[in-house]
Parts: C-alpha cells; sequence; structure tokens
C-alpha cells in the first residue's frame, strides 16, 4: 500500500509540473497529494508501531529464554556436583544404638 | 563465570529465536512458492485441456483469446516464480546461516558449563581433600587412644582411590 502511494504521489507531481507548465490549475491535484501524503504517512506510522511492538515481544522472548537456559544450565552443574557431596553426617540422636 | 554463562546463554537465547523467525520466513516463502508453482500446473492444465479439445475437433472462438490470455498470464507467474525462487534461495540462507550461528553459540555455552564445572569440581576437591586428611588424622588419634599399632588403623583408601592420588601426586609439577 505504502509503495502504491508514493508511487501515485510521483504520477500526481508529474502531472503538477504538468499543469504547472501548461497554465492549468493546480490545486485538485495538491489536494490530493496532501490526502495521499497524510495516508502513507499513517500507514508507515502503523508499520512503525507493529515493528516496535513486535521488537519488545522478541527482546521479552530472548530475556525469558536466556534466563531459561542460564538457570538450567547452572541447574544441571550443581545436580552433578550435589552427586559428588557426601551423605549428612549421622546424629547422636538419629544413630541405631 | 556465571556472568559468562549468563552472556552465553543469552547468545544461545538470540540465535534460538533467530533460528525459528528464519525458518518462519523459509517456510512463508516456500508456501509463497509453491502457491505460485500451483498458479503455473492450473495454467498448463488449462492450456492442455483447450489444446487436447482442438486437437479432438472441439473448437471454439474463444480459444485463441484464451490460450493468449493464459501464455501471457504463465508469463508473468514465471516471472513470479524466479522472484519467489530467488526469495526461497535467500531465506534458505538466512536460516542456514542462523543455524550455524546457533550451533556455534550452543558450543560456547558448554565451554562456559564445562569451565565452570570444573572451577566447581577443583573447589570442591579441595574441600573433599581437607575433609578427608581431616578424617584419617582423627581415626589415627582414636586409633591412638585405643592402643592400636600404627599403620593398623581400620581403614585405607580403595585401590583406585590411592592410584588416582598417586597419579595427581606424581604429575603435581605439571599442574603448577
Amino acid at each position: 500500500m505504502i509503495r502504491q502511494g508514493k508511487r501515485n504521489l510521483a504520477e500526481l507531481k508529474a502531472r503538477v509540473r504538468e499543469a504547472l507548465l501548461s497554465g492549468n490549475q493546480t490545486a485538485g491535484i495538491r489536494q490530493e497529494i496532501a490526502e495521499i501524503r497524510g495516508r502513507v504517512a499513517g500507514w508507515e506510522s502503523a508499520i512503525k508501531e507493529i515493528g516496535a511492538q513486535d521488537a519488545r515481544v522478541i527482546a521479552d522472548t530472548i530475556a525469558a529464554l536466556r534466563t531459561r537456559i542460564a538457570l538450567d544450565t547452572v541447574g544441571a552443574i550443581s545436580d552433578r556436583l550435589a552427586t559428588l557431596q557426601s551423605p549428612p553426617h549421622p546424629t547422636v540422636q538419629g544413630e541405631q544404638i | 563465570m556465571i556472568e559468562a554463562i549468563s552472556g552465553a546463554a543469552g547468545a544461545v537465547a538470540e540465535s534460538r529465536v533467530a533460528v525459528e523467525q528464519s525458518g518462519a520466513a523459509l517456510a512463508i516463502a516456500e508456501a509463497n512458492r509453491d502457491g505460485i508453482k500451483n498458479r503455473i500446473d492450473e495454467k498448463n492444465t488449462e492450456r492442455a485441456a483447450i489444446v487436447a479439445a482442438r486437437k479432438n475437433g472441439i473448437e471454439n472462438a474463444k480459444d485463441g483469446g484464451k490460450l493468449m490470455t493464459l501464455a501471457a498470464d504463465l508469463e508473468g507467474l514465471t516471472e513470479l516464480l524466479a522472484e519467489g525462487t530467488t526469495l526461497v534461495n535467500s531465506a534458505a540462507a538466512r536460516a542456514a546461516e542462523a543455524g550455524r550461528v546457533l550451533s556455534q553459540a550452543e558450543s560456547h555455552l558448554a565451554r562456559r558449563t564445562d569451565e565452570e564445572m570444573l572451577r566447581r569440581l577443583v573447589e570442591h576437591a579441595e574441600k573433599v581433600d581437607g575433609i578427608l586428611l581431616g578424617t584419617i588424622q582423627e581415626i589415627n588419634a582414636a586409633c591412638g587412644r585405643l592402643g592400636k599399632l600404627s599403620g593398623r588403623e581400620p581403614w585405607a583408601p580403595s585401590i583406585a582411590l590411592a592410584e588416582a592420588l598417586q597419579r595427581r601426586h606424581l604429575t603435581r609439577e605439571f599442574r603448577k
């Protein structure tokens, strides 16, 4: 849509030039140009907003994934080391006498 | 060291998202190209049907116009197919690159993980060293109080442990 709008703008600018050269009125064409410019600006703004939202979602996803991977990795190291720990010392109360 | 793992995990996370995104983009590009191929097949089938009918003597005054339109459509679709194929190729290259980067990031994370594991294992071994030595000293002391002869204490390290410790001891100089 934006590309088409910009193509239309280029065509309208050419028409303004022709109108100026031939001495015709340009007000109508200029109004069309202003309308199309407004629409293109609106579309571009919407696309920017969507892009920003997407970027936020991706950043959040990466941050969550990073935390999960880091926790899993450190957890796996701790689990491995836990298998190398000695069992707790028997207490006097806990011992069979 | 934990920061190193966190950093490496961040790179893996970014790479995984990139792999997912590039994979999705590739799937879209492939679907688009396949859609164009299907349209080409439809047009070819349509053209073949007209040609076959005419061969069988079933002629229609509109056939010429239809065939011209079909030829023009096929020309346009062939151009679109070339564009679509180019897009698929570049999307596939990006997906492959994303996969390569992910593989590299995962290798890096595995290395950081092993480094952290080794650091903690050495720390643990140093602690166990002190505990085992202290335990042996306590056994010796208890045996002394009980009047047991030195060298007759009731515990000795397993052969595997003694050999592993001996190997470590003999190669001590290389570890500095």
